[in-house]
């Protein structure tokens, strides 16, 4: 059943304006909203599974970021900033006609929420897929290595073989939840041939090293939830374990065998995010 | 009619604020304007207007800008700039749905509404500028920096009405009602009991540490693709006929429409401001 709308948003990018893609679950009119926001390369449709569970009594709105999915893509690829996708989600959180809203986010959009959080966002409560306030640099290498390189598919099977390879450590899906995933990271070109659905000129250029956002911890000040891989190499057990024991004091839904990232779609996980948001 | 009062959080460097804002008539309205007031005013400035566009079918919606009215205060006077306001009313759009407003700006609201419409994809359909231009004389912003952020008591109502009365003289026209309101949405309560002016001192930093000087955004004209009226007080400081002649022979082209013995600012209570506002604003978009 579909319900959800997909929608467009004008956001304020600096110099102009800019579309800004959502898809808008559930009643319009619920004050009870979650907003997803998705990782690096990735885009709204990575929350399908859990907004169409969520959306019997929330109102889910997830967005792609500028540069991905069918948002628009910025002139100036320096300006792919975390200092603009804030003010982008200021935007979103704008949306929501409610005091508060709860934050779920994935990998980037988790940084995204503890960044917004630490700025005094309107947040009820938070859930971290997998990304903690310390991220090492050898797990984000990890974690780009493909980043950017702009592949070229002649079919859409080949090009899903890809995605499985790249991102083998996503999970726990289903073949089917493969194929969707897959399918989801891909746009078709012109020529019938596919490509990744973000624009490459995301890829930054700056040497990458530890990100250290331990200040921001503190500031928290709203409950979190850390989903986390128990393999991933971008949020590591010490990093987990002052998590839970400073600041906000997170809770923690661990998945063993799985690394970065979980992809949200089980129903473990998705039971553990509901429970969370709605106690 | 009573407007509902609203709230929202917008995100500026010092992080986010709230910001109230009055929304009048039919939530879900397929057209809405915002009406963003002056330097010291409010959004309550609009309350005729916005009841009578409210009659009419519009979503009329009056945010207090931040520092005024019943918004926050910022912490660090340095954000009280174009910056902040133009980023909280993108953001105030997006609350709204996103999709394309008209827009009535007086005075610095007015200037909001040229800094946003001179943006690529700038998402207003039409505006009127309330006694505003790309061009703003150093003169009248002398007089004003005389009285802004002074942060004056006044030890009772009549005390206050006497002293809004002085400084806005040149406002009009109202009747004794109106003016007698405009005064009451101007004041706020100190807890002393006390009666002060509706709005953070610190929002006139700017003009408190620099000497005035015409204020010259020319550049932005030729960028602005809706259609504009504007607005002009015939006895403005702010304002004047050469540049509201040149607003109506480049760029976009406004209409004008001028009110005699008004100074800076026409306060658009009047039936004959009402019904040109809402003339235009109703007129089809040729674009």
């Amino acid at each position: 059943m579909k319900c959800f709308h997909e929608k467009r948003l004008t956001v304020l990018a600096g110099s102009r304006f800019i579309n800004i893609a959502y898809k808008d679950w559930g009643d319009e009119n619920n004050s009870n909203v979650a907003i997803c926001v998705h990782g690096l390369s990735r885009n709204m449709n990575d929350f399908d599974e859990l907004a169409a569970k969520l959306s019997q009594r929330w109102r889910v709105i997830a967005v792609d970021m500028p540069g991905r999915g069918q948002s628009d893509w910025l002139d100036n690829k320096l300006a792919y900033t975390y200092e603009l996708y804030e003010v982008v989600c200021a935007h979103v959180i704008a949306l929501a006609k409610a005091e508060k809203v709860t934050w779920i986010g994935t990998s980037m959009g988790g940084v995204l929420g503890m960044r917004l959080a630490a700025n005094g966002a309107p947040f009820a409560k938070l859930v971290l897929n997998d990304i903690g306030p310390f991220i090492p640099a050898e797990g984000r290498k990890h974690n780009q290595a493909n980043f950017g390189s702009d592949p070229i598919f002649k079919t859409e099977l080949e090009a899903i073989a890809y995605i499985k390879q790249t991102r083998s450590a996503f999970g726990p899906f289903t073949e089917a939840g493969w194929l969707k995933f897959g399918r989801d990271s891909l746009r078709q070109l012109n020529d019938g041939s596919w490509t990744l659905h973000y624009d490459p000129g995301l890829a930054s250029k700056v040497p990458i090293t530890d990100s250290d956002m331990w200040e921001l911890w503190p500031k928290v000040r709203v409950p979190v939830l850390t989903i986390w891989g128990e393999d991933s190499r971008l949020l590591t057990a010490p990093t987990v374990d002052r998590m839970a024991h400073s600041g906000p004091k997170t809770e923690v839904f661990s998945l063993p065998g799985i690394g970065h990232c979980p992809g949200l779609t089980s129903l473990p996980e998705i039971s553990a995010i509901a429970n969370f948001i709605e106690r | 009619m009573q407007p509902r009062s609203c709230n929202l959080y917008c995100l500026s460097p010092e992080g986010f604020h709230r910001i109230r804002y009055w929304e009048w008539g039919l939530e879900d309205s397929a057209r809405t304007v915002i009406c963003v007031h002056g330097l010291t005013r409010n959004g309550r400035d609009f309350d005729d207007l916005a009841q009578f566009l409210a009659g009419r079918g519009w979503r009329v919606v009056c945010p207090d800008i931040v520092g005024r009215g019943e918004s926050d205060w910022l912490q660090n006077k340095e954000n009280y700039d174009f910056s902040t306001y133009v980023n909280d009313m993108s953001q105030l759009i997006a609350r709204l749905g996103g999709a394309p407003v008209h827009w009535v700006g007086t005075s610095m609201g007015g200037i909001i509404g040229q800094l946003i419409a001179a943006k690529d994809q700038a998402p207003i359909k039409r505006m009127v500028l309330n006694d505003i231009g790309p061009l703003i004389d150093a003169q009248g912003l002398s007089r004003i920096k005389g009285y802004v952020g002074n942060d004056p008591s006044f030890p009772n109502f009549e005390a206050a009405e006497e002293a809004i009365n002085k400084v806005t003289d040149k406002f009009g026209p109202m009747n004794k009602t109106q003016r007698k309101r405009f005064v009451e949405v101007s004041i706020r309560k100190r807890s002393n009991g006390a009666f002060t002016t509706n709005y953070d001192p610190r929002i006139a930093w700017a003009f408190k540490e620099n000497d005035p000087e015409d204020v010259d955004m020319w550049s932005l004209w030729p960028l602005i693709k809706c259609p504009i009226l504007v607005i002009r007080g015939a006895d403005s400081d702010l304002l004047s006929a050469s540049t509201s002649h040149r607003m109506q022979t480049e760029g976009p082209k406004a209409e004008e429409y001028v009110l005699e013995g008004v100074g800076h600012a026409p306060t658009l209570m009047s039936s004959e401001e009402i019904n040109r506002i809402t003339l235009f604003l109703e007129a089809e978009n040729n674009q």
